[in-house]
């Protein structure tokens, strides 16, 4: 893991005086710059991430109120990463973050909050199917051909990382250490990156946006070196739910912080069944 | 005159039968499906069937001996009834083993329904922790999900920002204010 850099959104306040208000608010738990991160703008930060200034202070987390009956230390709920695959409304979480919910909203960066459900599991090997019965304008591009190489650079977002922030993605960067896909029973792709809890369920892509994998955990007497779902088990898994994953939005047409934002979302169990 | 005798003893003895069979209620069983032989009281008709064979072929017998077809009729009829008895026997037990086994079905039934409204939905396979085997070395690392537990999330957003304020001199200077917007429900930003 390199870096992360909190995405935060850009907002014109008017004043009396010719001020240019500008997006700041970065983080960077390492302290360096994120390279996801382009420049700033007044009016384009909304769409791009934010460069972090070196040793930048970490601002403090802003908190939208919560509903009734949701303290900011309690009723907290479940939640993780999902990326969408079609333009239907099909999703991809891991399991552990939605099973067992008798209701899963999603919630995208920038607009209102889905339903969604399950529509398939799969506890092996930690994917989850999703649907928010709607249409959605962006969307991952599966191609299971794509295969990952020892060193190369990813990238990957997350929400929920911040508990009281949960709508605020944190992209973060780290690279391909192991690829463990041509052994029999231990599919996965190790990724040197300091993940954090909310990243379970997000879409892990090259530079050039070409969909990797899928983060379902970290390893735990190695914080620093996180796991992911390869490609070739997430295009099997949609193979066998009879899901044929279409292709999507050329790679590389738009920021790569921008793609995203744009193909991912909260995903929250709002509801637990009682058992 | 004898033979025309003989039949209509024996019609007699049938029509006997027949009523008394006719009265017997068919047997109930949980089941339903039983052979159609067990709903008739068999014992019944047996006895009847019994005595009209008897009493046929012992008036037949004796050419016309009054008592020897009383006789005979009675003998069949005990004999009858006892084959009757013996298959009615029959079909109480397989009717009880019949019940038996639709009590058992029923258990298990209400049992999986049971399980099954207790169960997770969807009722697939449920998330198992897995390992990570080093391909290098095959050393086995556990591994950590990395959900995490949040405030639910609302409509409103937030964003932290600093301003630049344009000197007249043109130079910004940076990070002269700093605060806090979000955006409501309704789309308004406002400061926070």
């Amino acid at each position: 893991m390199k870096c992360v850099a909190r995405v935060t959104r850009s907002r014109r306040i008017g004043g009396v005086l010719p001020r240019v208000s500008v997006l700041l608010a970065l983080l960077s738990t390492c302290g360096m710059v994120s390279d996801l991160a382009s420049t700033a703008g007044s009016s384009s930060a909304a769409d791009a991430p934010v460069k972090s200034p070196i040793g930048a202070p970490v601002p403090a987390t802003s908190r939208a109120p919560s509903p009734p009956g949701a303290g900011p230390n309690g009723d907290r709920v479940r939640s993780g990463t999902g990326f969408f695959i079609s333009g239907n409304g099909l999703m991809l979480s891991a399991t552990h973050v939605v099973e067992g919910c008798a209701q899963i909203t999603v919630w995208p960066w920038d607009g209102p909050e889905w339903r969604a459900s399950i529509v398939a599991l799969s506890g092996t090997g930690d994917i989850a199917l999703l649907s928010v019965h709607a249409d959605v304008p962006r969307f991952a591009s599966v191609d299971v051909h794509t295969e990952p190489r020892i060193g190369e650079r990813v990238s990957t977002i997350g929400f929920g990382v911040s508990p009281t922030d949960p709508r605020d993605p944190v992209i973060s960067q780290g690279s391909i250490k192991a690829n463990s896909t041509d052994s029999p029973d231990n599919h996965l792709i190790l990724i040197d990156a300091r993940l954090l809890p909310g990243n379970s369920g997000g879409p892990v892509v090259d530079d050039e946006g070409k969909l990797l994998g899928m983060v379902t955990g970290r390893l735990s007497d190695r914080e620093d070196l996180a796991v992911a779902v390869p490609i070739r088990d997430i295009g099997l898994f949609l193979l066998q739910n009879r899901v044929k994953p279409p292709s999507a939005e050329v790679p590389g047409a738009r920021p790569l912080g921008a793609l995203l934002r744009g193909i991912s979302a909260l995903v929250q169990c709002t509801s637990e069944t009682s058992s | 005159m004898f033979m025309r005798r003989i039949m209509i003893t024996v019609a007699a003895a049938g029509a006997l039968a027949t009523s008394i069979s006719g009265c017997s209620s068919p047997q109930l069983t949980a089941s339903g499906d039983l052979p159609d032989s067990c709903r008739i009281n068999a014992t019944a008709v047996g006895v009847g069937v019994g005595a009209a064979v008897g009493g046929g072929l012992g008036a037949g017998l004796s050419h016309g001996n009054a008592g020897v077809a009383v006789g005979a009729a009675a003998l069949g009829a005990v004999i009858g009834g006892a084959i009757g008895h013996q298959q009615d026997e029959n079909c109480r037990q397989l009717a009880e083993q019949r019940a038996i086994q639709m009590a058992a079905a029923q258990q298990a039934a209400a049992a999986a329904a049971a399980a099954q409204a207790h169960s997770k939905k969807p009722p697939q396979v449920a998330y198992q922790s897995v390992q990570y085997t080093s391909p290098s070395d095959g050393q086995r690392h556990q591994i950590t999900p990395l959900n995490s537990y949040t405030d639910p999330a609302t409509k409103e957003t937030c964003s932290n920002f600093s301003a630049v304020t344009i000197g007249a001199d043109g130079k910004p200077t940076l990070g002269a204010t700093t605060g806090r917007a979000c955006t409501g429900a309704d789309g308004q930003v406002h400061d926070s």
